[in-house]
């Protein structure tokens, strides 16, 4: 693979644990640690013991080269924990789920960037994105218990959250964007899935949820034409050289069965009778079973007055039988 | 970036095809597969209400009964009756979820059009598309229109456990070319250029269409190309009239060489050739593509007006019940750039 070059950070999980990658600059490394993670061709399964924590290829931290900008995006399974009880006053709380937390490790853990999922009165959930600087906003609300493409970007000015590639209104925005994302700090940077560096209470809870190809870049990004192809195409079609310089036209083909059953077949092999339908279906049945079914016939026809007939001639060349004004039926 | 279009085949050059069951090969028909529009606003993944652009033939009276549009990957159930305003029915009736953009292209689709329940002994039946690149620069003449390294592959096979879908390929024997004749008469065109520039009848069967004059739009297919002249020659009883003015000479243009053409739709097109791929299940990492095979020119990749055939065989199995979620998709992957 060849990664576009403000790539910094790429994790993908496949049907085998180990196929986790990381990236920075242009490498790409199985993820360090030795956690036995479930995960399958779907993405990481988020458990309640475990969390994720990538150092980089070279345990000091992923070379983000952040300042002012980045675009972070990533498939995320969301799931309801419900509300919790506020102990003291009996309300109904949200929860927080920890979803991906960027944190400089030069000296203490320092939160760049903190990606948390909280749950809504209505059923919902949110996401928050919260920086270093001390801004935060919300999401809009969007359905759990469904697949969804979170696609978060800056610069020094402001926030977008685009969710299934439509940008939503920041909720509850709190505190003033900063310029820079790191606030000074050193732009190396670890993460941690699915973990919370205040701890856990009783509106704090783990995740789980599944993840997926988290990419982070360094550059604002808010091209929906690039939304679209990582949603429709997959993450690979935005970031690998490969495929960024493709176009694909896409065109269904739909075929499906026949709205009318109509006979257009039929053969006596002395033995069966198979008759053809249109759909495909081949009906085979014995003479005799067919015979049976023409007495039953025959009967209904006499009992609801019975066929006219007239014959017509007498010799055995020029003699027929008339049906007036009836039809027979096959 | 180029633009790709499918079209259906037609034994004779120039033709709207409105027989789905007779695209068997041939000519490129002037029908697309299914009627097109566009979305007039972005939906994401989950959104039902659709607004689309009114149909270029100004009408919606093509899309009336139909029972899904296709957008991108994505398969989506609606109700009979479309306007510009529609509300799905049903998203991702194919399990593909997609975000589609404004702009992006909308097909009116109906069951049972291209392919239908005639089948031969062994289950199969075929049809022939066309893949040409419709590209125009006449709004932005920086725009690339050539479309590099085209691959073809199925991103999604037929649903139908019982059913399945194969593709080949077919390049055609000549590319498209355009130029100005410097004589003409009844039966022939002729344009020194192209002396000694390709084989002896390198563009046999093509149909040759005039581009400038009274006779424009009128076309011809064509019986032999004499290299050392640079003449291209016409059935005897498919000539200009006699009555025009052969010292005007007008521009032309010459459309890629038709396919094989088959007699009926359960008969299998002849394949395993240099022109023509066997028939494949291809995906989005192994694809059906031209590259590595010596051709006379340069097929994979798809300048304005050139085309390549895909050649679909479906195949049932014996006993299959139903013929439910027959739908495959068909994917065309091209560099916009060299």
């Amino acid at each position: 693979m060849a990664f576009i070059n403000s790539l910094k950070f790429l994790l993908r999980f496949g049907s085998n644990s180990v196929t986790t990658e990381e990236v920075s600059q242009t490498g790409l490394v199985v993820m360090g640690d030795n956690l036995t993670i479930s995960s399958s061709d779907s993405g990481y399964l988020m458990q309640d013991d475990q969390y994720l924590f990538g150092d980089g290829p070279s345990s000091n931290g992923y070379n983000t080269s952040i300042t002012e900008e980045y675009t972070l995006g990533f498939w995320f399974y969301s799931v309801t924990s419900g509300l919790a009880i506020d102990s003291t006053t009996g309300g109904l709380l949200s929860i927080e789920m920890p979803v991906i937390t960027f944190v400089d490790g030069s000296s203490a853990e320092h939160s760049i960037i903190e990606i948390t999922e909280h749950t809504q009165t209505s059923g919902n959930n949110s996401l928050k994105v919260s920086e270093r600087g001390g801004y935060s906003a919300f999401s809009e609300e969007y359905e759990p218990n469904k697949w969804h493409h979170f696609w978060i970007t800056r610069d020094s000015g402001s926030l977008q959250i685009f969710v299934d590639a439509v940008e939503n209104t920041l909720q509850n925005e709190s505190g003033t964007i900063s310029t820079k994302v790191t606030e000074g700090l050193e732009s190396f940077l670890y993460t941690y899935i699915n973990h919370s560096l205040d701890g856990y209470g009783e509106a704090v809870a783990k995740n789980s949820g599944i993840i997926d190809d988290i990419f982070l870049m360094n550059v604002r990004n808010n091209s929906q034409s690039d939304m679209q192809r990582v949603i429709n195409d997959g993450v690979l079609y935005m970031i690998d050289n490969i495929y960024t310089s493709t176009n694909i036209v896409k065109s269904d083909v739909y075929i499906n069965d026949p709205n009318v059953i109509t006979i257009n077949s039929m053969v006596d092999d002395l033995s069966y009778i198979f008759v053809g339908r249109n759909d495909g279906k081949i009906l085979r049945g014995s003479p005799l079973f067919w015979e049976t079914r023409k007495s039953f016939s025959d009967h209904e026809e006499y009992a609801s007055g019975g066929i006219p007939l007239e014959l017509h001639g007498t010799g055995t060349d020029d003699g027929f039988l008339k049906l007036s004004q009836n039809t027979i039926r096959l | 970036m180029a633009t790709l279009k499918l079209y259906l085949t037609s034994l004779e050059p120039n033709l709207n095809q409105t027989v789905y069951s007779q695209s068997i090969g041939g000519y490129v028909s002037n029908s697309l597969v299914y009627p097109e529009t566009t979305l007039s606003s972005t939906i994401g993944l989950y959104d039902t209400s659709l607004s689309l652009a009114t149909p270029s033939s100004g009408s919606w009276s093509e899309w009336q009964g139909i029972e899904y549009i296709n957008i991108g990957n994505e398969l989506i159930k609606i109700p009979s009756f479309v306007n510009g305003s529609i509300v799905a029915t049903q998203r991702a009736y194919n399990n593909i979820y997609n975000v589609h953009l404004d702009g992006d292209i909308v097909r009116a689709i109906a069951s049972k059009e291209l392919l239908n329940d005639v089948f031969n002994d062994s289950y199969k039946q075929y049809r022939c598309v066309a893949i040409k690149n419709v590209s125009t620069n006449s709004t932005d003449p920086s725009q690339e229109q050539v479309a590099y390294d085209l691959e073809v592959f199925i991103k999604q096979n037929s649903r139908n456990v019982k059913s399945d879908i194969k593709i080949a390929l077919e390049k055609p024997s000549s590319e498209y070319i355009s130029g100005v004749s410097t004589s003409w008469s009844t039966l022939s065109v002729v344009d020194s250029l192209l002396i000694n520039a390709y084989e002896e009848d390198y563009f046999k069967e093509a149909y040759l269409k005039i581009t400038s004059g009274v006779t424009s739009g009128q076309g011809k297919i064509i019986k032999g190309f004499a290299t050392d002249t640079g003449t291209f020659t016409f059935y005897d009883g498919d000539t200009f009239s006699s009555s025009l003015d052969f010292s005007i000479t007008p521009t032309y243009e010459v459309l890629p060489s038709p396919s094989q053409r088959v007699k009926t739709g359960i008969i299998s097109p002849d394949v395993g050739s240099s022109n023509v791929t066997q028939f494949f299940n291809p995906d989005e990492f192994t694809t059906l593509t031209f590259f590595e095979q010596a051709s006379v020119f340069n097929v994979s990749n798809l300048s304005p007006n050139d085309v390549m055939y895909v050649w679909i065989e479906r195949t049932i199995e014996k006993g299959n019940e139903e013929f439910l979620n027959n739908d495959f998709i068909l994917n065309l992957r091209y560099k916009v750039s060299e």
